[in-house]
This record gives C-alpha cells, sequence and structure tokens, in this order.
C-alpha cells in the first residue's frame, strides 16, 4: 500500500512537472510575440507622413477657447488622441503632466471625438485643466488614428516630428527621443543601426 | 465496492476544484489590487455601472475574491466559498457578454495576468469554472486528510491550477497571434 502511495505521488510530481513545462512554453510563445511586434512607440503606415507638414486645424477647446493645431508655433506641439473608456490613457495622464511644459516645454494638446457631456465629465473628474481638450472627428481621421492612446508630436516648425501608439511612459519618451534623434520613430532607428552594421538579420519589424 | 471508489473520487475531485479556484482568485485578486487605478479603468469601461461606484468596486471586487478563495479552503466554509465564487464568476461573465453583445471585442477583460481582451472564449472559460465550482457542492466538504488521499488531491490540485493558466495564456497567445497577422497582411 505504501509502494502505491509513493508511486502515485512520483507520478503526480510528474505531471506538475509536465504542466509547468507547458505552461512556461505557452509563456515562451507569447513573449515571443511581444518580442517580434514592433519595438518603441508603434507607428502604423497611415495618415500624414512623419517629415511632412502636420495638416493645419482651428479648433475650439472645451470652455471655448480658439486652439490652432499643426501651425509652425516655435514650440513643440504633442497631439494626444484619448478617449474615456480607454483605460491606458488614463494611465498615461500623470506622465504627460510629468513631460516638461514651461518654456522650453512642450504644447500637450488632447484629442478625442464624441459627446461633449460625456468629456466634459471626463475632463473634470481626471482633472485636465492643465490641458486644452479638443473634441474633432475630422483631426481623427485625418491622422487616421485607429488605435488609442495615439500621439503625434508635431515639431516647432510645424512638421510632424514623430507619432506612433503609445502604451506606456517609455513610449511617449521614444517619440520625444525619435525627434532628438532625427528619426521617424524607434523602429527606423534600430533598422537604421542594423543596417549600419552590417547584420543580414532580417528585420521583422513590419 | 465501485461505488466507494466513484465517492472517494468525486470527494477528492471537488477538493483539488476548491483549492484550483482558490489560487486563481487568489491570482486575480492580488493584480486588480496590485494595479488598483488600471484596474478601476477597467471596470468603468465595462460601461454597466455609475462612475461613482466603480471605485468602490475596484476594491470590493478583489477583496471578495480573495473571501472566496480563503473559504474554499476551509471545510466549514466551503458552502459559502463555492456560493461566493460562483456569484463573482456570475458577475464577471454577466459584464463580459452584455459588452460582446453591444459588439465590443476591443476591450481589456481586467481578468488579471497578461492582459487580454474579452471574447466568447472567456464566457465559455468562466462557464467551465463554474460548472466545476457548482460540481463541489455535491461532494462532501469533510473528509480526513491523510496519504493517498492528501496526494491524489493536491496533484490534482496543481495540475487543475496550471491547466488552467496554460489556457488562459493560450488564449491569449491566440489573441496576439491574430493581431499580428492582421498588421502583416495590412
Amino acid at each position: 500500500m505504501n509502494a502505491l502511495i509513493v508511486a502515485n505521488a512520483l507520478a503526480w510530481v510528474a505531471i506538475a512537472i509536465l504542466v509547468v513545462a507547458v505552461l512556461a512554453l505557452a509563456r515562451q510563445v507569447g513573449v515571443l510575440h511581444e518580442r517580434v511586434a514592433p519595438m518603441g512607440a508603434l507607428t502604423m503606415d497611415h495618415g500624414p507622413e512623419v517629415g511632412s507638414a502636420a495638416p493645419v486645424f482651428s479648433l475650439t477647446a472645451l470652455g471655448g477657447a480658439p486652439l490652432a493645431v499643426g501651425r509652425a508655433t516655435g514650440r513643440p506641439q504633442l497631439l494626444f488622441f484619448l478617449s474615456p473608456t480607454c483605460p491606458v490613457c488614463k494611465k498615461l495622464v500623470p506622465v504627460l503632466r510629468s513631460l516638461p511644459s514651461g518654456e522650453a516645454g512642450i504644447d500637450i494638446i488632447l484629442a478625442s471625438d464624441g459627446e461633449q457631456a460625456e468629456h466634459l465629465a471626463f475632463y473634470r473628474k481626471e482633472k485636465l485643466a492643465p490641458f486644452p481638450y479638443v473634441l474633432s472627428t475630422d483631426l481623427g481621421m485625418t491622422f487616421r488614428i485607429s488605435k488609442l492612446p495615439y500621439a503625434v508630436l508635431i515639431g516647432p516648425d510645424g512638421r510632424i516630428a514623430a507619432k506612433g501608439l503609445v502604451n506606456n511612459r517609455e513610449q511617449i519618451e521614444s517619440l520625444l527621443l525619435a525627434q532628438e534623434l532625427g528619426v521617424a520613430s524607434l523602429q527606423e532607428y534600430v533598422a537604421r543601426k542594423n543596417a549600419s552594421s552590417g547584420e543580414r538579420m532580417e528585420n521583422a519589424v513590419v | 465496492m465501485i461505488a466507494t471508489l466513484l465517492e472517494e473520487a468525486g470527494t477528492m475531485a471537488a477538493w483539488s476544484v476548491r483549492l484550483a479556484v482558490a489560487a486563481i482568485f487568489l491570482e486575480a485578486a492580488q493584480h486588480a489590487l496590485s494595479e488598483r487605478q488600471e484596474f478601476a479603468g477597467i471596470l468603468s469601461a465595462y460601461r454597466i455601472l455609475p462612475e461613482r461606484l466603480v471605485g468602490a468596486l475596484a476594491l470590493l471586487l478583489p477583496v471578495s475574491q480573495i473571501a472566496a478563495a480563503l473559504a474554499l479552503m476551509v471545510p466549514r466554509a466551503t458552502l459559502l466559498g463555492a456560493g461566493l465564487a460562483v456569484l463573482l464568476l456570475l458577475l464577471f461573465t454577466t459584464g463580459i457578454a452584455v459588452n460582446l453583445h453591444r459588439g465590443r471585442t476591443d476591450m481589456d477583460c481586467g481578468c488579471g495576468g497578461d492582459s487580454q481582451r474579452i471574447s466568447p472564449a472567456l464566457v465559455i472559460r468562466n462557464l467551465v469554472l463554474m460548472a466545476c465550482v457548482a460540481g463541489t457542492l455535491a461532494a462532501p466538504a469533510h473528509v480526513v486528510f491523510a496519504g493517498a488521499f492528501t496526494v491524489g488531491m493536491a496533484g490534482f490540485a496543481v495540475f487543475l491550477t496550471g491547466l488552467y493558466f496554460a489556457t488562459n495564456q493560450l488564449l491569449g497567445n491566440a489573441q496576439s497571434f491574430a493581431a499580428a497577422s492582421r498588421r502583416v497582411s495590412a
């Protein structure tokens, strides 16, 4: 009887090890998907290209103040597309607050579309008052925003400096960094680096 | 003879299910509590409850999950634990089903672990979980934990827990794989 129990226990240990192995394999497949996915802020090949002049919009912010988007103002503008129902967007609001906003800073503009009442409630609840908030379907359509949160960085000269889907602080910072480095996106930076070092590694970034 | 064996198997399986569901609930609760703000955001994205309740619920749900998990593991309280667990699973599943019915699939499930979008597969997963927990109600909770029973119960519990997390991971992988394929073809 004791031998049976011991044999049984051993069998369960073996099963437990196999289950852990299956779990680890499944996890690795998941991690692999993430690795293959583009790094940095994801740029989708849609909408006005990086380097081209940004389309200019004259909009009205929540609260009624007029707001020009895309004009060369001598200061970089960060258009941050968000929605009240997107949890990641809310998570990134503190990151936006932490970006330099003073004289040498960035003008941050929040953009969305939909019913004004819903957005006003969101604007008050999340205390977004430091940022102008515009509702414009046109703006989103022009930049071909299909996923949120999406950020577009417009340079002081009114040209699009960088843009992409942003899910965390690093990706927002990658946009600012991309602008400093003079590349359209971190993917392009990685691609250039790979090309210049002569690696024949195929770039899986699509 | 066979009847006794089946009864014993049922008791053993029921305890394994209780432990596995407790582990699953504890993991989800831990995740929800450590990312409370994000969890609240996900809850409000479900667009079912008034905004005012979301903050409180973001705390109440994981705490209830912990309570259910603990109750499931105490022989005297398994009934209570199973009832609470089924109720919570019913709430989550209704939330997912309502939003799927509204045609919203591009929404975080908030199930704990890696983010996963809501899908019919999650509804089925939760129904299976509910059926398992409900099944434990038919088995006696009072047993003598000794020898082979404990070995079998613990082993099967580890197996079930692993099976759940592996299934969950594979469901998530399938989603990211589908998204990657869309990117390639776009």
